[in-house]
């Protein structure tokens, strides 16, 4: 007669967990829905036949093959764009690239050495400049980018009053803003690394004779590398992606792509739009996706 | 051989601790290390002994004295412009290296030429005897071979002075034993100086010609092997080298060779003073090593003798280890060699016994 309401309570247990793993898993549907069904769309309406992204008339691609040759086949693309930047994707695309390239370039030089000193050295005021190595990743970009477009005007004017040469925004300011951003994840990224290599590899490299540059470029460096490219790709997608600061660091001619999209959108939203995004979303997830491998792969050293 | 390899002159370590007190680490001490010689650094963790060699190697600079490698002061002197190599506890093999090129790399430091290079890692590898292995990298071998890469790593370097810093610690315990015999041949081979540092006081027994048995950053003896072992300079030794047994006693006369002592409840016993500064009246302690007492049934013991019972009797194959407690409650630990298959049950534990002891078995040092 004790045995009844055991199995009974047993059994009321089985349904909870069963109706909460339930719930779960929807939980989880939700979630993911939230967080991709509209790329998803994107994605989908990218290859749509009509004008207008409300109606699917059918497949096409014709919208990437008017991307690759830069708009020209579709007046509509060279016009709005234009109307922004005075150029059409392809200028967009490439000062993006340019952008990116020279700014990721700077970001992993800086970010590399600032993860290795914060690691390796003990100098004064280093938690201050711990604290400062997260401030940029924290920071609210339009702060940052406020900031930074007071900054390059204070200098501007301070270069005019003093040399009496006139200075503008435009890509090299880009690509200072980027970098200033930039530098913070690479020397994360480095530094969780240098985290984990032992000290004693470097002191064996000097027992054996290597100084301390020998010790950097033999051993510190070719062991940091997997999170240096990781942090160099980090860097990349970031600069490809970023809106926020290039908006208020970039002058006339400066157009990026993610401007320049947002200048097309301000007009009419456009599968062309669907299509830059989606290229632009492949490319990030190519990037990030290696930047993990490659981190992943550095595993096999540890 | 009369030349010194290192030499430290009353070398201190402090390190910072919590709160700004400094932790001292290594406490004055002075070492003379010939050259060729297999010496030893011995102690329990958190001795001193690490810091001694880091010292050595340059990895730390001492906070007072002076390291002198072949007559030249070491002060100041980064690792890389000293003639000394090291081999890492955990061997800190380069692991983006292959084993080729990790013995390569002190060499390519110098900027030797490149056949010269090639030839004499060809050398180390057959001396560590891993030819054919050159092109693998340090996490496909095995923790054997890793130690012979990190062996070869630095032997190639032909260092004045091989520090190795208790390279056989992560060895299991068969592989230890083949290593040490092989160790002491390849260095008796190459003729360079050894500093070994280890806590396993067998090890050291095995391999060195000289031991520095430190404790608490003092360096409590410096011998070989069988002074470290029958004469140890005080209780500490004489307990961490091996196992002993202390018996506190009391000099009752002395003349300039011996000593009689009274042990509590026993019979007088005459003991050689060797070094031992002790006067009439003084408490001391004898030392008697397990392996040196003998156990006798009632009636047939004809040396120095105690009576007691057995408490515990423990089998070990090549002897056997008794617990036995004297007629005045104290224990003392005998091991008796089985010379007969049959031996290890003539004292079964409530056995009545005499502890046999010869006089010349007993090292005397004063009561601390």
């Amino acid at each position: 007669m004790t045995a009844a309401p055991q199995l009974w309570s047993l059994r009321r247990d089985r349904w909870i967990r069963r109706i909460g793993q339930n719930w779960l898993v929807a939980h989880a549907a939700l979630a993911f829905g939230f967080l991709y069904l509209p790329i998803l769309v994107l994605v989908v309406y990218s290859f749509n036949q009509s004008r207008f992204n409300a109606v699917w008339k059918g497949f096409t691609l014709d919208w990437y093959i008017s991307l690759l040759q830069g708009g020209g086949s579709l007046g509509l693309l060279q016009r709005e764009g234009g109307g922004l930047s005075g150029g059409g994707i392809m200028p967009a695309l490439q000062n993006s690239l340019v952008v990116a390239v020279v700014a990721t370039l700077l970001a992993t030089v800086l970010g590399t050495l600032l993860g290795i000193a914060m690691e390796r050295f003990r100098f004064p005021g280093r938690p201050a400049v711990e604290a400062l190595i997260y401030l940029p990743i924290i920071i609210p970009e339009i702060t940052m980018g406020v900031s930074l477009l007071v900054f390059f005007t204070l200098v501007f004017r301070l270069v005019e009053n003093l040399t009496g040469w006139r200075l503008n925004l435009g890509l090299p300011t880009v690509i200072i803003g980027h970098v200033a951003f930039s530098i913070s994840f690479v020397a994360v990224v480095v530094r969780a690394r240098l985290v984990d290599l032992d000290p004693v590899l470097e002191e064996a490299a000097m027992d054996l004779g290597a100084n301390e540059w020998k010790t950097l470029w033999r051993v510190t460096l070719p062991l940091l590398w997997p999170a240096i490219f990781s942090g160099a790709l980090l860097a990349f997608t970031l600069s490809l992606d970023d809106f926020v600061v290039t908006f208020f660091t970039s002058g006339v001619g400066a157009t990026t792509l993610p401007l320049f999209v947002y200048g097309m959108i301000k007009f009419s939203v456009t599968p062309a739009i669907n299509a830059i995004s989606t290229l632009m979303l492949a490319a990030s997830l190519v990037l990030v996706l290696s930047s993990l491998a490659v981190d992943r792969d550095a595993v096999r050293f540890g | 051989m009369d030349k010194l390899a290192v030499e430290l002159v009353e070398v201190f370590k402090l390190f910072k601790g919590p709160g700004g007190t400094d932790a001292t680490a290594v406490n004055g001490i002075h070492l003379q290390i010939q050259d060729g010689e297999f010496f030893s650094l011995l102690g329990p963790s958190g001795c001193g002994k690490t810091t001694t060699l880091r010292m050595i190697a340059g990895f730390e600079q001492p906070s007072r004295g002076e390291i002198f490698i072949h007559g030249q002061p070491m002060a100041g002197r980064p690792p890389f412009h000293r003639s000394v190599n090291t081999v890492f506890q955990n061997y800190a093999l380069f692991p983006h290296l292959t084993v080729a090129q990790n013995i390569a790399f002190g060499l390519e430091m110098d900027n030797l030429p490149k056949a010269q290079v090639r030839r004499r890692v060809g050398d180390m590898l057959a001396l560590v005897r891993l030819e054919g292995k050159e092109n693998a990298y340090p996490r496909q071998l095995s923790g054997g071979q890793q130690q012979r890469v990190a062996l070869a790593r630095a032997l190639v370097k032909q260092p004045e002075v091989l520090l190795l810093d208790e390279p056989l610690g992560a060895l299991d315990l068969k592989l230890r034993k083949e290593m040490q015999i092989e160790l002491k041949h390849m260095q008796q081979q190459v003729g360079i100086t050894f500093v070994f540092v280890t806590h396993d006081q067998e090890e050291a027994l095995t391999m060195s010609d000289r031991i520095a048995v430190m404790h608490q950053g003092n360096v409590l003896q410096v011998g070989s092997p069988v002074d470290i072992y029958e004469r140890p300079a005080d209780a500490f030794v004489a307990g961490f080298i091996g196992e002993s047994n202390f018996l506190a006693g009391q000099v009752a006369e002395r003349n300039h060779q011996e000593a009689v002592v009274l042990v509590d409840n026993h019979l007088p016993i005459r003991v050689s003073l060797e070094d031992a500064l002790v006067n009439i009246g003084h408490a001391v302690t004898l030392v008697l090593r397990p392996e040196k007492a003998t156990l006798h049934s009632p009636g047939s013991c004809t040396e120095h003798c105690w009576a007691g019972t057995v408490e515990e009797t423990l089998y070990l194959g090549t002897d056997t280890r008794y617990v036995v407690r004297l007629t005045d409650k104290s224990r003392i630990v005998v091991r008796n060699q089985n010379l007969h298959a049959s031996d290890a049950q003539n004292f079964p534990p409530g056995s009545p016994v005499h502890v046999g002891v010869h006089p010349s078995a007993l090292r005397i040092l004063a009561a601390s």
